[in-house]
Parts: structure tokens; sequence; C-alpha cells
């Protein structure tokens, strides 16, 4: 297996100006630092962490609506760490992206022939004659009638408008899709059915998604290995059956006992309870140290100072905490 | 109408008059809720929890049209009542944590002027109570966020909605919401913008502060995972009717009504067994809903009479409700 995607010790700062017209830098809101991660070809990745842990800010990065502060983005050993435009375009044809909120990333003026089109002729996907058929096909894939293609977004339910944003990113035939919470704002029973198709496009297309969302339990059925986010660095970093077997870091366990389940084999799972306890600080004053000191019921002295490493304890799970920096594998 | 209730809503059916005719959104829904009980109510996006609870404080928007059916709090009707008696369920009978604290904070004024507001309403509804001084007003407000374990609340008193995070703006409504004494606490989808460690903090501390102060809670969400948290008793809403109704852990042994069952199914589960299918097709057209079960279009176990007749909700087992024909014969 190939690495699709590498990141390597990504950052993105934000600068904070004192005035609008001064434009002099007070400060950065540190939103990405650090952030180094792969992604093999066919596999589900799922980007975990709570708002402001900069887990979308990663994902911007990576298609490219952000250019980096610092890091590389190798896509299929190519170095893309630019800004989209400045992207060669047989690059931006292979990356897509899925957006949270589809009432905001579909055009609301256009109809969803012309918003599915745009791809179409942006990459000269199909000629102008069969772009018709191509549409069709688009729509199929996401079991969507044909007589939706001269439909508005507004005129169809929420479930069904990111089934056209899913046609969207598939239009280009890209190889890695990014899938920014894309069932965050949709009830469970509509979730459940894109997921499920998600999940056929994968495998169907043999397509490596980088999955952002705030929901562990989702990502337990869905990743292939997860990555836990928190004030813009990576905490840990597992296979998914692992990552709830043996959650390491303090912070992982905090989560994984937050999480409402439903049954009682799930709350053999949540065994390792930690009462949360906190916020997550701001990331414009992120605590010197292990940024997770202020919630943390382990910490000692060590992590007001020390920033710890990351380090892989076993084969394939990494984690960033003074609790196992001698554990090595 | 049996006396230990707290709250009563008896066979409540409401339409929305819109441009294009009558949203008949609830149909026939009926609900119970005793002193010290927790309850939920789960249903997805536009089944009606809103508009229900809603009709318990006598809120709901002018165009809204109550076709029949009452609300009793503690045996008086309250879609009929007097201005005074409104007064007096408002401010002393029931309160109400809206879902988006950012929206339901007055954004101009800071925290310990809302919380005195809501306070000094209630004490005036006190006749005991009427030599209101300013200093106890601030006490009160004080132990009012303190219960809510807002960290300095000295300082929180004096800002303003905008200068504190997401969970604390929760915090605070939670605090403004049981300020003085309350006998019913709405909580609507209290945690839905909220992170999931912040989440689990809030629904703890709802749920101390209701079992504090030995009031009921009615918590509205569409997450089963947070209302088997929570609650003692569960009633599951489709499409304006209250489908189901079960004890916590039988219901979700046990899940009867087809949606229940699909609903369960469909929620992603920590031990990573997969995703259930979805339930296909949507919700009904509120202008025109079908004429039997609202959920027989979607149905996978659809009989003809479901097309026919609406089920009503019948005890199928020792406190468990369902409102299925798959179940008429086990109806007692």
């Amino acid at each position: 297996m190939s690495e699709i995607l590498t990141v390597k010790g990504l950052k993105k700062y934000f600068p904070i100006v004192s005035s609008t017209f001064s434009r002099r830098q007070v400060n950065y809101i540190k939103a990405v630092d650090n952030v180094s991660f792969f992604l093999n070809e066919g596999e589900i990745l799922g980007l975990v962490g709570e708002s402001g842990s900069g887990k979308s800010t990663t994902a911007y990065v990576i298609v490219g609506i952000y250019s980096p502060t610092a890091g590389d983005i190798l896509f299929k050993g190519r170095n893309i760490n630019v800004v989209a435009t400045k992207r060669p375009l047989e690059v931006k044809k292979e990356v897509a992206i899925v957006f949270q909120d589809p009432g905001t990333s579909l055009n609301p003026q256009h109809n969803i022939r012309e918003i599915l089109s745009v791809p179409l002729k942006v990459h000269k996907v199909v000629s102008k004659k069969h772009l018709n058929s191509k549409i069709e096909e688009l729509l199929d894939i996401v079991e969507l009638p044909k007589n939706y293609m001269y439909k508005q977004p507004r005129a169809i339910g929420g479930g069904e408008r990111q089934m056209v944003a899913i046609a969207r990113a598939l239009a280009t035939n890209p190889s890695l899709i990014v899938l920014d919470e894309p069932t965050s704002a949709l009830d469970v029973s509509v979730q459940a059915k894109i997921i499920n198709k998600l999940l056929d496009i994968q495998k169907e297309f043999q397509l490596s998604y980088l999955f952002i969302t705030h929901d562990l339990s989702l990502m337990r059925n869905v990743a292939t290995r997860i990555a836990i986010m928190y004030l813009g660095k990576i905490n840990e970093l597992a296979p998914a059956a692992e990552f709830f077997q043996n959650p390491l870091h303090p912070y992982t366990q905090m989560l994984i006992s937050s999480v409402p389940v439903v049954s009682k084999a799930e709350e053999s799972i949540k065994k390792k309870k930690i009462i949360s306890a906190g916020e997550i600080p701001s990331s414009v004053n992120i605590p010197p140290g292990c940024g997770f000191n202020t919630r943390c019921p382990f910490k000692k002295d060590l992590c007001f100072e020390v920033d710890p490493e990351m380090v892989e304890v076993m084969p394939g799970h990494y984690v960033r905490c003074h609790l196992y920096q001698g554990m090595r594998c | 109408m049996s006396e230990i209730n707290l709250l009563h809503i008896e066979n409540l059916s409401v339409s929305y008059r819109i441009y294009r005719g009558l949203l008949k959104v609830l149909d026939g829904v009926s609900l119970e809720v005793r002193p010290g009980e927790k309850v939920a109510l789960v249903g997805e996006t536009g089944c009606g929890k809103t508009t229900t609870v809603k009709s318990i404080l006598n809120i709901l928007p002018r165009q809204a049209i109550i076709h029949r059916g009452k609300v009793f709090f503690k045996g008086k009707d309250v879609l009929r009542a007097s201005d005074s008696d409104l007064n007096y369920l408002r401010r002393r009978g029931v309160s109400m944590i809206f879902q988006d604290p950012t929206a339901s904070l007055f954004p101009i004024f800071t925290v310990g002027d809302q919380i005195s507001t809501v306070i000094r309403a209630a004490l005036s509804e006190d006749a005991n109570n009427t030599q209101l001084k300013e200093s106890s007003l601030f006490e009160t407000a004080l132990k009012a966020l303190r219960a809510a374990s807002l960290p300095d609340p000295e300082r929180i008193l004096r800002s303003y909605p905008f200068q504190l995070s997401g969970g604390m703006r929760q915090r605070v409504c939670i605090a403004m919401a049981l300020a003085t004494p309350r006998e019913l606490l709405i909580a609507d989808e209290p945690t839905t913008n909220l992170d999931v460690t912040i989440q689990d903090q809030v629904l703890r501390l709802i749920s101390n502060m209701v079992a504090e102060k030995n009031i009921s809670l009615i918590l509205i969400t569409h997450s089963l995972g947070v209302a088997r948290e929570i609650a003692d008793r569960i009633y599951i809403m489709y499409a304006g009717s209250i489908i189901e109704m079960s004890q916590t852990d039988d219901l979700f042994e046990n899940p009867l009504h087809p949606y229940s069952r699909a609903l369960l199914n469909c929620v992603p589960k920590l031990t990573g067994e997969g995703i259930g299918q979805g339930v296909p097709g949507h919700l009904p057209d509120y202008l025109n809903p079908p004429l039997g079960c609202r959920f027989e279009p979607r149905c996978p176990k659809s009989m003809p009479i479901c097309k026919k007749i609406k089920p009503s909700l019948k005890e199928v087992a020792k406190g468990h409700f369902v409102s299925c024909f798959l179940y008429d014969s086990l109806g007692g």
C-alpha cells in the first residue's frame, strides 16, 4: 500500500493585527501547529476534534483554501504546499472536498445541472455533447432521480443536497476526497444513508477519504485509522479498533467516556471513566508545555514546561503525552 | 386526569396557518410528567417536539391554531388560563432552556442584569417577598451561578454574553432558569451546539440540579444517547404524534415501533458493528398528512389497515406504550 497523502510538520498561523489600518502583527492564532500524518491509498483516516481544535483548518490547507505557514503536503509524492490557485490543474482535479453545510456550499441561484457542470467544464472531463449524460451518471451514483437536474438546491431536502455536493466532488474522478463534517448538520436517519453511500462509493472507486468529524462513534464505524486533534496538534493516532480498545492519551479517554451511548455493550467500552472537566483554551493563549495541561487529571510539573513529543508506543499507535515517553517501541 | 401528574397534555392538535393552507403539525399528542420525574421527548427535525413544549408555556406563535386538546399544569388548563395565572406559570412554575444560548441571552445586557430581571419577576409573584432589596438580588444571582458550577461568578455577573464561551453561556442559561424555585424545567436541545466533553458536563449539571431541587424535567433532544443518559422515561415522536413511550431501559432493550427500531439502528455505535440502512423516504407533507398512520409510507411492515386508520397509543407491556397495529393483538 502506498501513501497517497503525506503531511509533514504542517503549520497554519493566522496573524492578529492591532488595528485594521496599522496592520501591525500583535500575535498569532496557532490553528494548526506542527501536524504530521499520512493517508494510505484506499484508506479512511478520521480526524476527530472539538471545535477550535484546528481540524477544519487542516482540511482547508490540504485542499488549498489556505496556504500553509510552514510544512509540506505531499500528494502522490508531489509537494503541493501552496494555495489551490498555484497548484497544477491535474492535482486540483484529484483532490476534492465536501463541506459541512450543503445549504451554503451549493450556489442557491444555480440549478443542480449548473452546479455539477462547473467542475466538468473546468477540468474538461467530458465534451459538451456528453455533459448531460455525465451529469445523469453522477446523479445516478448518488441515487438521485434524473429530473433533479433542473431543480434548485432549496427545492430539495438537506440529505439530498449533501448527495449533490458528493456528486460534485466525484465529478472530476478524484482519488482523495476531504469530507469536512459531511453529516453533522443532518438527522441520524439521513446520516446513515449518506454514510453508507459514501462507503459504497469509496469501495467502488478505490478512493481515499480524509474524514473530519467531531463524532467518535461515527468514526468507529467508518475509519480505518483515527487521529485526535487538540489545540492544533495531533494527540493520538491509532487504528480504529485499537483506538477504542486501548486509548492512551488522557484526552482520548475523556472524549470516549463523554460519548452518549445507546446500549450496555457500548458502556463496557467506556470503562475507563475520566470525568470531563474544563474547556478547550483559546488558540491565541496556548498554555506553555502540553496544551492539555489545563484539563488533564494526570498532569505533572513536567507537563507545564515541556511539550511532549509524538511517540510510537505500539506499531501504528502514536501518542503525544509525557505518561508514555518511555514506552517507545 | 390523575391527581399525581404535575403536567398533563391531553390529545393536543396544533396547526400552523401559512399561505398555502394549514400545516397540521401536532396530531393528538398526549404526555404526562409526574413530580420529580425526568422525561425525554426524542424525535428528528420537524417532528413537533418544540411545538409541543411551547404549548406548555402558552408561547406558541400567532399563526398556530389549537384544534383540540388541553394542557394541564397542576390541574389548571394553561391554554385557557388568565393572564395572572400565566404570569405565575412562567415566573414560578415552569422555566425553559433553549437550544442556542447565544440567541437566548440578550447581547447588550450583562449576565447580572439578565439574571436579576428573572429573579425580580419571580419574586414579584411571591406575596411575602415584596420588600425586595438589591443586595439580596446580587446574592441570589451569585448563588445561582455558583450552583451551575461557573468559575469566578463575580466576574461572570459583570460580563456580557459574548465574553463567555458556548459552554459557559449555556451554564448561565441553566443558572438563570433555576435561579428561583421552579417545579418543571424544560430543556429544548440544551447541548446540540456544544462539544461532546462540554455536553457531558452540561448534562451532568442539569441532571444533578434537577435531582437536588427535586423538580421535574422535560428534555427535548434528537439524540437517543443523550436521552438515555438522563431520562427515567422516554417519549418517541414522529411527524406530530407520540409513537412509543416506555421506561428508558425497556425502550433500549426492546424497542417496538418500526420507527424506533430503525432510528436506533441508525445510531453509530462505539462497538463498531456498522451503521443501519437509515429510514427510506421523507417526513410526510404536513399540508396533506397521510390519513392513517403517519409513518405508513416509510414503514417496512406496512399493512392495509395502516393506510386507513391512525393507530392509538396502547399499553402492550407494563408501562410500555406503542401506537402501531402490529401490536394490536397484544393490546390490553
